[in-house]
């Protein structure tokens, strides 16, 4: 039998459904942070003006850059074509779905459907077929129709039970292995949620942006070799292989931040950097997206798999036996009436 | 099963009563435990709109897993409700089998029974003189 599924989900919100959707209001803050300082440092706005203020919304930016320069900045942004405060409102909305619906309830009921069915099978092992052999072997019935029903319904239905305790074994199998991909997909958003949040607040702090090629190495790390998806799978490959890419195309685009977009000579953080950061998460999550398709694919193709191969089975006169009990007439196969001349 | 009879010839012995038991309680009682399990697989489908959702949809997307689980699902349904039926036909078979024993027993009792009438020339059995009749 499968392993027992994961306890204490949580309901819809599965086991990290509520930090990732916490951690993700972190990461707007910070990323609302970060952009304020990048566009208003040169206008004395530090660290101290952004951080901890608990809302960095537009309404709330606009209000804190005073009379003075608010003309400034909404025409810094008409220009420049965006809005402080307001570009990253989507992060709450793209870790939501990963937050939400991961309700395992379901699957660890039709496990345990499941197994019943599967202890109930059991009991027609030997335990039932024993009185039947042992009583057909006292009767000292023998001709065709004895050969038919021994041949065709008794000895096969010895492999009928476990064939389809086998059939069983994969519905659960692939029960417990979609659940463990549920939890793995958020435990894999929260990793990114949490290295996006770390990343900001470390290039708050240190005024500075983050090497892109450590950021990705950590994100990387964590989706790859988190315990989330097994080395040697379709996901496992796909997560890298996005990963590689994705590094080499944020290092293009934060190179090319830095030289289109120069900063005022007393600006200590250099480019987009909280856009990187974004992306950098963005990327991440697609990846975890993609990984997680792959999972699912293979998981099906397994599924797909054994249901080929119990169709192929049950379309065979001779092997279906062996998976459902066979359908005959011994009526028509018995010795007719003519046949005897005595019973003992 | 088959046996040298008395007379050189072939007869068969059949308990029917370990056979009758076979077809009317152990046969069925086989098949009601398929019947239990085929009855326990279709419970699993209670929660089908609600289980395999794609991680990262929100719950919204039914995951490519669903389809290919309901499909060996209903198989496996099936597989177990045909088992059940066919145990069930196969006692009522057996069933008929000793029905039919029982059938040609009662006929040949009654063969036994019938005097066996006279062949032309032939002498007369015992029991067909009576003393005083001459």
């Amino acid at each position: 039998m499968a392993d027992t599924l994961i306890e204490g989900n949580g309901g819809s919100w599965g086991p990290h459904g509520q930090a990732i959707r916490d951690t993700a209001l972190e990461v707007l803050e910070l990323a609302n942070d970060l952009r304020a300082l990048e566009v208003l440092d040169h206008w004395g706005w530090g660290v101290d003006d952004v951080a901890d203020q608990g809302d960095t919304g537009r309404d709330a930016i606009l209000r804190r850059v005073g009379d003075t320069h608010r003309g400034l900045l909404l025409a810094q942004e008409q220009e420049e074509g965006f809005q402080l405060g307001s570009e990253f409102a989507r992060i709450p909305e793209v870790f939501a779905k990963y937050a939400v619906g991961c309700d395992l309830a379901g699957h660890q009921t039709a496990q345990a459907d499941l197994t019943a069915a599967g202890e109930i099978l059991t009991a027609s092992g030997d335990a039932l077929m024993d009185p039947i052999r042992h009583r057909l072997s006292e009767a000292l019935w023998a001709g065709s129709a004895a050969d038919v029903f021994r041949d065709e319904v008794l000895d096969p239905m010895n492999d009928v039970g476990p064939n389809q305790q086998r059939a069983i074994a994969e519905l659960t199998g692939a029960l417990n292995g979609h659940a463990n991909l549920v939890v793995a997909a958020q435990q894999g958003a929260l990793n990114i949620a949490t290295l996006t949040k770390q990343a900001l607040e470390a290039a708050i702090a240190a005024k500075a942006p983050p090497e892109p090629t450590t950021m990705f190495a950590v994100i990387g790390t964590a989706l790859a070799f988190g315990s989330i998806f097994v080395p040697g799978t379709q996901g496992f490959a796909l997560v890298l292989a996005l990963l590689n890419t994705s590094l080499a195309a944020s290092q293009l685009a934060y190179t090319a931040t830095q030289t289109t977009n120069p900063q005022p000579v007393d600006s200590t953080i250099g480019g987009d950097t909280a856009h990187m950061i974004i992306f950098s998460m963005q990327v991440a999550l697609i990846a975890l997206d993609a990984a997680v398709t792959a999972e699912e694919v293979e998981l099906a193709r397994k599924l797909d798999e054994t249901t080929a191969n119990f169709e192929a089975m049950l379309a065979s006169p001779k092997r279906s036996r062996y998976i459902r009990a066979a359908r005959v007439s011994i009526a028509d196969d018995a010795p007719s009436k003519n046949e005897f001349r005595h019973r003992g | 099963m088959r046996k040298d009879g008395d007379g050189g010839g072939v007869e068969l012995r059949v308990d029917l009563e370990e056979l009758a038991e076979v077809g009317m309680v152990l046969l069925p009682g086989l098949a009601n435990v398929h019947g239990d399990a085929a009855r326990q697989i279709h419970l699993s489908s209670r929660n089908d709109h609600m289980i395999l959702r794609t991680p990262g949809s929100g719950g919204e997307r039914s995951s490519p897993v669903l389809a290919s689980w309901k499909a060996l699902r209903d198989l496996l349904q099936q597989a177990a409700g045909d088992t059940t039926v066919n145990l069930g036909d196969a006692s009522k078979g057996l069933l008929r089998v000793v029905e039919m024993y029982g059938g040609a027993d009662i006929e040949n009792q009654e063969l036994v029974d019938v005097p066996v009438p006279p062949v032309p020339g032939a002498p007369l059995p015992p029991e067909a003189y009576r003393p005083g009749e001459d």
